[in-house]
């Protein structure tokens, strides 16, 4: 019997290397471990052998059997292997087909350039405050030491709705509205539409963004204001960029300064864009006016502060190297897909 | 401001300041350069030459021929002007010649007679601008034969300077110069005027009497008699060239000149024109009338300044002359005016009458208060230098006294505290600098040693009243660039935006990722945008807020609706190709309060989007298209990333939606949003192509449901059971409606109720349609056995039957 079980095993080693594909290995398994295969039958008939010899038959049938099927599993491995290959190859994946792509959309540049702004000054720890874009002519100019008939007037020609009121020239009132409302310290930004009586060119849209900041403090002073700005230029415009100030006027601030970065498309060199100055003009600041605190009833002689105003545009334009205003408004497609 | 380097050499020591450092350190001390120009006399071998004989052509009776005489030799120049005068020197174009526009002069026949060269006008020199009246002649002092290049100094640079408005003072020559030494630390040279003055005769007598001192607080003239009206010599025209202005004839041009070098605008009468013995500065009455100078006749409004003699208004006091008592050639005798009106009168004048002028720009501004007399005898020693005549001994001077000065405290310390630093090593040292710097801006500083300065500006400088202003005027020339940045010196701590503005934001972030982009539009509209997209005559949406004085019809008032803008946008966009459009705004709308004026309209604002997409347009999504439930479900997408969870769904008529298919939701009571299809004939006014859906949400009432604190429900561990149902009912009866009913039935278990299918057709009889819901049942605190599923699905089939006479399909 021991020749016999020997010799099936032989056999079994001799179809192993026969097989073509993953089915002979079953055909393999239910020829030679199945129900009716000689294995099988031979350890049925284990009972017919004598006591002496069942135990050893025994121990080496059962041995056999488990190499068998030890050789079967591997084999089925390797096969099973070999058949995903094959089935993925026969799929034919093409990578370059396009991915199935969740459209999404885009927020306005101009809506990109407010977050950024307003990020950095969140950082300094400036907060956003609101006000009506419909404003009283109080607010717009005369707090802010602009009382009627002052030439800064015609800088800043208006839309007006009745004597008294009209479309806010600047976001500077807010600053006034927020000091009215809340004692120092003050750190505040502000953002919003303006609106100025310019006719529609590449340079000017009669409405535009604005962000104004304020901060008011015991201590601030004209370093702080040249620290913070610079703080910010360089955030926005990229942390080579050298900043100047150089006196300006403003009749709400005293001393005024007019903040410029160097050129972003000549590095200072000197081109077009910047009228071969290698400077680009990014803003408005000064040192409030101690007549705007008097309006709003603070000691001038304790106080003391600082803002600035820029144009939400123009940052853009300067940042994306726009040439035309009128693209931020015209809102089409693939001018606002680019951002 | 226009002025030279060589004109400002006159006035300040430029040795070793390159023009390029010059402009720099006028920039960082906040004189802004607007335009820099090379200039010089592109001529050659133009020479003074003088005439010898004048004879008319034989052929041509318009032209002359001159025999000029010139380096040595005889020439015969054809000539078409009529200016000249035997004995006139003249510019003479050589042979060979070149000039800036006719380029190389020839010698070539005229008619017939050859013409050896050109006689040339101010233009054709390019000395002024335009076209000449007639040829330059030149004074009779210069040498015959000189090159005329070398007359005027070669070449030279202008710059054109942005002054602010409230530096007046650097509307002048001298006023630039000033800030020049300033900075440089070098000496201003101011000319110094000393005229031969003459008794008055017995000759007409002229008084001033200032009516309204408030609106002209300041008049001084003098009379200067026997000149002579001629073109002025090259120099000045040259000097005026440089400066911008446009040279008319010696007198007019001394003026203009000293106007631009001191600041100080001025006014020349011819005396003998002016009626009666009395000048009278008054207030204008109304309807009154001028005609000015550039030949124009412009009836006054009330209260405007005006020289007046006895028969009426001869100028506007401060913007320009009249045409009658102008100086013109027969003019022998003048009254010179030089004076200071009110800024805000003449600002206001100017305004209305629509004219501004070199003079009214700089008295509006405020003029040096004491400057009046130095220009006065400046103008009457040039006119006597360069125009003859006696200067009469009389000074007219109304107010001796206008200019009174202030004396303004000045601390040490408070620089300090203001900029943040020294500007020296200590207090001492610093000290010493601010009245350096001072000084050298020509104020007064008194009290030297101690810790508070007394300051006394001057009368040029009526900008610097108070404290701070002297400490910018430190900063400004001391530099801004030598400030040391820093930052906060202490923190402050706070929220740095409202949860509100945080949800705008959200907003915007939920509709880009389904897909919209955001635009921004104008909130200015035009009233035919109200015809546009339908309003009624008398809908709200129609009460929009004017402006008063829109610059166009097109931005004329303030929107009451996002519509027009939006529809705008798709059409610009559909018009380039787009194939789909899906944009939203979140703006402002604007609606009129109470009638009462200073009462502030109230700012709405709204969320609100379109959706469009052309047949096949977009070639990645060919069987995609957005729909009236695409619009809803924005805002429903919107509520539920807001975690509102509960909302009613009603239809509403609105003036620009297409009726029954557009809807309101409502939640709490409070209106969220709208949406729908665009009615038809909208669409057709923008011109498009294919459906447009809307939606718009209201903020402030969205806002008011969302809840900042979001409270944790612990989560069940009990399976959730999912059962369908799906009956026959009438087609009227909104889902809305049936979802509730169904939710009625066990408002604890009956988890959510969805919406899977909607048929009509064939099957289904006339006037029914087919509904099938998934019913999600769950307990919070056991698992549900089949008998209490099948209870409430009894009861449902109960209460959908009874309520709806719904049929119930198995």
């Amino acid at each position: 019997m021991k020749d016999k079980i020997a010799s099936i095993k032989e056999k079994f080693i001799l179809k192993l290397k026969e097989v073509k594909e993953l089915k002979d290995l079953e055909n393999l398994r239910v020829e030679f471990l199945g129900r009716k295969s000689e294995l099988t039958q031979l350890l049925r008939r284990l009972g017919t052998l004598s006591p002496e010899e069942r135990p050893e038959t025994g121990k080496y049938l059962n041995q056999v059997k488990n190499e068998l099927e030890k050789l079967l599993a591997k084999g089925m491995e390797q096969w099973k292997a070999k058949e995903e290959k094959k089935k993925l190859k026969e799929e034919r994946i093409d990578l370059t087909l396009p991915g199935k792509i969740m459209q999404r959309g885009n927020f306005h540049p101009i809506t990109q350039v407010l977050k950024k702004i307003e990020e950095i000054f969140f950082s300094l720890g400036f907060r956003l405050e609101e006000g009506p874009e419909v404003e009283l002519d109080y607010y717009n100019f005369e707090a802010l030491n602009i009382p009627k008939d002052h030439p800064a007037r015609d800088a800043q020609d208006s839309f007006y709705i009745d004597r008294e009121v009209l479309l806010r020239t600047h976001t500077s009132p807010v600053e006034i509205r927020v000091m009215e409302r809340q004692a120092p310290p003050v750190r505040m930004i502000a953002i919003g539409k303006c609106y100025r009586r310019d006719a529609i060119d590449s340079t000017h849209t009669p409405i535009f963004h604005q962000i104004e900041g304020l901060a008011v403090d015991k201590d601030i002073t004209f370093g702080d204001l040249k620290g913070v700005l610079t703080f910010f230029a360089q955030r926005m415009f990229g942390e080579d960029r050298k900043v100047r100030f150089r006196p300006g006027y403003f009749p709400f601030t005293e001393p005024s300064a007019e903040v410029d970065v160097s050129c972003l498309l000549c590095q200072g060199k000197g081109c077009k864009g910047c009228g071969y100055t290698g400077w680009l003009e990014i803003m408005g600041a000064g040192m409030t006016d101690p007549a705007v605190f008097n309006m709003v009833g603070y000691d001038a002689e304790k106080y003391s502060g600082f803002a600035f105003g820029m144009g939400a545009e123009r940052i853009a334009m300067l940042k994306y190297g726009i040439n035309d205003i009128r693209l931020f408004f015209e809102n089409d497609l693939r001018f606002l897909r680019q951002f | 401001m226009q002025v030279s380097y060589n004109l400002l050499k006159e006035y300040v020591n430029l040795q070793d300041i390159s023009p390029e450092e010059m402009v720099y350190r006028l920039t960082m001390s906040g004189i802004v350069l607007e335009r820099m120009e090379k200039v010089s006399l592109d001529i050659d071998r133009v020479v003074v030459g003088k005439i010898k004989k004048i004879i008319i052509h034989p052929e041509d009776p318009k032209l002359s021929i001159c025999e000029v005489e010139v380096t040595g030799k005889s020439l015969s120049i054809v000539c078409g002007a009529k200016n000249m005068l035997v004995g006139d020197k003249v510019a003479v174009a050589l042979e060979g010649a070149r000039l800036p526009q006719l380029g190389i002069i020839n010698s070539k026949r005229i008619k017939n007679i050859l013409s050896e060269g050109m006689l040339c006008s101010a233009s054709e020199l390019g000395i002024e601008p335009g076209k000449s009246p007639g040829i330059l002649i030149l004074d009779q002092n210069i040498p015959l034969s000189e090159e005329l290049k070398k007359l005027i100094g070669g070449e030279d640079i202008i710059f054109d300077f942005e002054i602010s408005s409230n530096r007046p003072d650097l509307l002048s020559v001298i006023g630039i110069a000033r800030e020049i030494a300033v900075i440089f630390e070098r000496k201003l040279k101011i000319p110094t005027v000393e005229i031969e003055e003459n008794p008055e005769h017995n000759q007409k007598n002229i008084k001033v009497e200032v009516l309204d001192e408030d609106l002209c607080p300041r008049y001084t003239g003098r009379v200067i008699r026997g000149i002579t009206v001629t073109e002025s010599p090259l120099w000045l025209k040259w000097k005026l060239r440089l400066l911008g202005i446009r040279p008319i004839n010696n007198i007019v041009d001394i003026t203009n000149l000293v106007m631009m070098e001191t600041g100080q605008p001025l006014h020349a009468f011819d005396l003998d024109l002016i009626r009666g013995e009395t000048i009278l500065v008054r207030r204008s009455k109304p309807g009154e009338i001028v005609f000015t100078l550039d030949e124009v006749e412009r009836q006054l409004p009330e209260n405007c300044v005006v020289i007046a003699d006895k028969e009426g208004a001869i100028a506007i006091g401060g913007i320009m002359g009249g045409k009658y008592s102008e100086i013109n050639e027969k003019t022998k005798n003048v009254f010179l005016e030089s004076a200071y009106f009110d800024p805000i009168n003449n600002r206001k004048t100017s305004l209305k009458i629509g004219l501004r002028t070199e003079a009214s720009s700089r008295f509006e501004k405020g003029i040096d208060k004491d400057g009046q007399i130095f220009a006065l005898n400046r103008a009457a020693d040039l006119i006597n230098q360069i125009a003859g005549g006696k200067i009469n001994s009389t000074i007219i001077d109304t107010n001796t006294n206008l200019f009174s000065p202030i004396k303004i405290d000045l601390r040490v310390k408070r620089v300090k505290r203001i900029l943040g630093q020294w500007l020296e090593k200590n207090e001492l040292t610093t000290r010493n600098r601010l009245v350096s710097i001072l000084e050298r801006l020509g104020f007064i500083v008194e009290d030297q040693e101690s810790d508070k300065l007394s300051v006394i500006p001057p009368s040029f400088r009526a900008d610097v009243e108070r404290e701070i202003d002297l400490i910018e005027e430190i900063a400004r020339i001391y530099g801004y660039d030598r400030i040391q940045p820093t930052l906060f010196k202490t923190t402050l701590a706070q929220e740095v935006r409202d949860f509100k503005l945080q949800v705008i934001d959200q907003i915007k972030e939920i509709l880009i990722g389904c897909g919209l982009n955001e635009v921004i539009t104008f909130s200015l509209v035009s009233p035919d945008d109200f015809n546009k997209i339908g309003i009624p005559e008398d809908h709200q949406l129609r009460k929009a807020i004017k402006i008063k004085n829109p610059l166009t019809q097109d931005f004329s008032m303030l929107r009451t609706s996002l519509i027009s803008n939006l529809l705008e946008v798709v059409k610009w966009n559909i018009n380039r190709q787009a194939g789909m459009v899906k944009i939203f705004e979140v703006g402002k709308i604007y609606l009129p309060l109470s009638a009462g004026s200073n009462s502030l309209p109230l700012e709405k604002l709204i969320i609100a989007g379109v959706l469009t997409k052309l047949e096949g347009g977009d070639l990645w999504s060919k069987s995609y298209s957005p729909d009236l439930y695409e619009a809803k479900g924005l805002i429903e997408t919107v509520l539920h990333s807001l975690k509102i969870e509960c909302w009613d769904t009603l239809s509403v008529d609105h003036p620009v939606l297409q009726p029954l298919k557009s809807g309101i939701i409502i939640s709490e009571g409070k209106e969220i949003g709208i949406f729908g299809e665009i009615k038809a004939e909208v669409i057709k006014n923008y011109r498009l192509p294919e459906k447009v859906y809307f939606f718009e949400i209201d903020y402030e009432n969205l806002i008011s449901l969302v809840h900042p604190q979001i409270n944790f429900v612990p989560l069940t561990k009990y399976p959730v059971v999912q059962r369908d149902l799906s009956l026959l009912i009438r087609e009227e009866i909104p889902s809305g409606d049936i979802i509730k009913e169904i939710k009625l039935v066990n408002t604890q278990l009956i988890k959510q109720v969805i919406l899977f299918d909607v048929f009509k057709g064939k099957q289904i009889a006339n006037g029914y349609k087919s509904v099938a819901y998934s019913i999600l049942l769950q307990s919070e605190d056991k698992t549900l056995t089949d008998q209490e599923i099948e209870e409430i699905f009894r009861q449902i089939r109960e209460r959908l039957e009874e309520k709806f006479e719904a049929k119930i399909r198995e």
